[in-house]
């Protein structure tokens, strides 16, 4: 009906919009997975006796933030699809490519859990759940059985439900089947009611259960906006290097404005969300909630603890705040740098508190403050090589633009 | 409808195009605006993307109130929460709570009331600074009766007193670009 409208103005494309890795991204890629093994080795062999928990934190830390960028991808797709977003088709592929690190993020945090578990985790060793009557109740679910049993059927399905959306996608590209666009609508609204429930109880067995005195009934939602919002931040970055080489020339400004709102809006909702758990606790004053944030003010972690709000809320907030800012790749892709870092500090802040103290209490170790070294960038770059490659060949394996999706030429015209 | 083809351009009396898609009216509009035509107004039943730009329109200064608003309901909110929690003077004080401990000025306490005045004054206040701005009040003439334009077209208004206006230059124009009506209004007094 409204196809002969569209077809009246309609820009050509001829064909598949085909990206490959540009050489220096490989090269730049490698050459930070190898700084990082370096980095890391050394943090490893400065770390002294009764290391091992600091280069699995440091681990943890880095599987964790790349999860998060992952799964933070998945969410965007199926936002997409599930509020048939006419704008977001032509860009649609970035985030399709973001999910591909899933797999990898299943190997890297079942390799954290498997090898690190009793390094960082203290409900993983009987003598001390034996003797602690806590424990000895939550040991029904923490568990070292349930702990894998969960990651894997976590991130398994996860992976499931985004490639089967990136699989449609792409085969719409030959086909050119409308179908694909409502199975992928269902699809996506059973995956983001999965998502809802499975990123809770992961981040309970990876972040939470570190501190296991410790709860938060929101601790999956906050997980949920950061990764959410670092994501935005990951297709903003792809979507100007795109721009900026010319390789998707149907995309815009006005593209890259949505991604940057997205930065803004999800940036405010974890605020929204730091808030809300920072302020439960605060009021209540109940000593087993409040010591999560007694030990990350104290000791030199208070400096940490007020950088995060700033980098993950003050910064995006108040840059990305007036229009022409997020429509700058010159000012959103500095800002989504920040607010990777951000995530990243985030995630820092979570981990390595909480695991110094397990470490320090069970090795009888002398350690006080902020534990920061060579060890925390390395792990991060290691596995952040790894993201670049295989987010951009993947990104690589099918036309930039869906070519037959029918909100096509809706995004093509996408003004705002 | 043309019955005032041959009338001279008149002060009281504008040319309106009427078009009925919304593509048309931007394509029209750009046109207009580099054939020099004085474009007055357009008049559209929703907001369309991209007319700002084809009219050649400043960037809307309302952005810049609403942050104002929320900046006042911030400072309101903390104006508030200050004076009744934690302000006590000779000459006037507000009435201080030990609430289970906390400090009397808690700011922490104090953000969800920040965000939320912030919020309506922000939301309101910009609702009613657009009304007052476009006079859309209570008892308020239209300045045009354009049928159809709350409907289901869309039209151009072009300003006939400005000086070299060119009619049959506009009606090549709005004619070029698929004018349902070309036809002359005059404003309502």
């Amino acid at each position: 009906m409204s196809a002969t409208h569209a077809d009246s103005h309609a820009h050509s494309l001829a064909g598949p919009v085909s990206f490959s890795m540009p050489g220096g991204a490989r090269n730049l890629a490698i050459g930070l997975s190898v700084l990082g093994a370096v980095l890391l080795g050394a943090g490893a062999a400065t770390a002294g006796d009764h290391g091992a928990w600091r280069v699995f934190a440091d681990l943890l830390i880095a599987a964790f933030f790349y999860t998060s960028l992952a799964i933070g991808g998945g969410v965007i797709l199926a936002i997409m699809h599930v509020t048939r977003a006419g704008w977001s088709t032509v860009v649609r592929r970035i985030p399709e490519a973001v999910v591909t690190w899933l797999p990898m993020a299943l190997v890297t945090m079942l390799v954290v859990g498997g090898l690190g578990m009793h390094h960082l985790y203290e409900w993983s060793h009987p003598d001390i759940v034996a003797n602690d009557h806590l424990l000895r109740h939550k040991s029904v679910l923490l568990n070292p059985t349930w702990y894998y049993v969960s990651t894997v059927a976590i991130i398994g399905l996860w992976v499931a439900f985004t490639f089967k959306l990136r699989a449609n996608s792409i085969a719409q590209d030959s086909d050119g089947n409308e179908g694909h666009t409502g199975s992928n609508m269902v699809l996506s609204v059973i995956f983001l009611i999965f998502f809802g429930f499975s990123m809770t109880v992961g981040s309970l067995f990876w972040l939470m259960s570190l501190e296991p005195h410790w709860f938060s009934t929101m601790f999956g939602v906050y997980q949920f906006a950061g990764a959410h919002k670092a994501a935005a931040a990951v297709c903003t970055i792809i979507l100007a290097m795109l721009l900026s080489t010319g390789q998707l020339p149907q995309a815009n400004a006005n593209h890259l404005h949505d991604f940057g709102k997205m930065i803004f809006a999800f940036s405010t909702f974890w605020a929204y969300i730091w808030v809300s758990q920072f302020l439960l606790i605060w009021y209540a004053n109940i000593p087993e909630e409040t010591g999560y944030y007694i030990l990350r003010q104290d000791g030199g972690w208070m400096a940490l603890f007020g950088l995060n709000v700033i980098l993950n809320w003050v910064i995006p907030f108040f840059v990305l705040l007036p229009r022409p800012n997020k429509r700058n790749p010159k000012v959103v892709v500095p800002v989504a740098i920040v607010t990777l870092l951000g995530l990243w500090l985030d995630v820092y802040l979570q981990v390595m508190p909480a695991a110094s103290q397990f470490a320090a209490h069970h090795h009888k170790l002398d350690l006080h403050g902020v534990v920061f070294g060579p060890g925390e960038i390395g792990a991060t770059l290691l596995l952040g090589g790894g993201f670049i490659l295989v987010v951009l060949k993947m990104l690589g394996k099918a036309s930039l633009v869906p070519l037959k999706d029918p909100y096509l030429q809706e995004s093509l015209h996408h003004q705002q | 409808m043309s019955s005032h083809a041959d009338a001279p351009a008149a002060p009281d009396k504008y040319l309106v195009g009427y078009f009925v898609e919304d593509d048309e009216i931007v394509a029209a509009t750009k046109a207009s605006r580099q054939a020099g035509l004085p474009i007055y107004d357009c008049y559209t039943p929703f907001p369309v993307h991209g007319l700002e730009a084809a009219q050649g329109l400043p960037r809307s200064w309302m952005t810049y109130a609403c942050f104002l608003l929320a900046l006042t309901g911030f400072l309101s909110s903390m104006f508030l929460q200050s004076y009744t929690q934690a302000i006590e003077t000779p000459m006037w004080s507000g009435w201080p709570l030990n609430v289970g401990g906390k400090p009397f000025w808690p700011l922490t306490a104090f953000v969800p009331v920040l965000f939320e005045l912030a919020v309506l004054f922000a939301g309101v206040g910009t609702a009613l600074t657009l009304l007052a701005f476009l006079r859309l009040y209570p008892g308020q003439k239209p300045k045009f009766t354009l049928p159809g334009t709350t409907d289901d077209r869309f039209a151009i208004v072009l300003d006939t007193g400005a000086s070299g206006f060119d009619e049959n230059k506009a009606r090549e124009v709005f004619g070029r670009h698929g004018a349902s009506e070309i036809s002359w209004v005059a404003p309502n007094r």
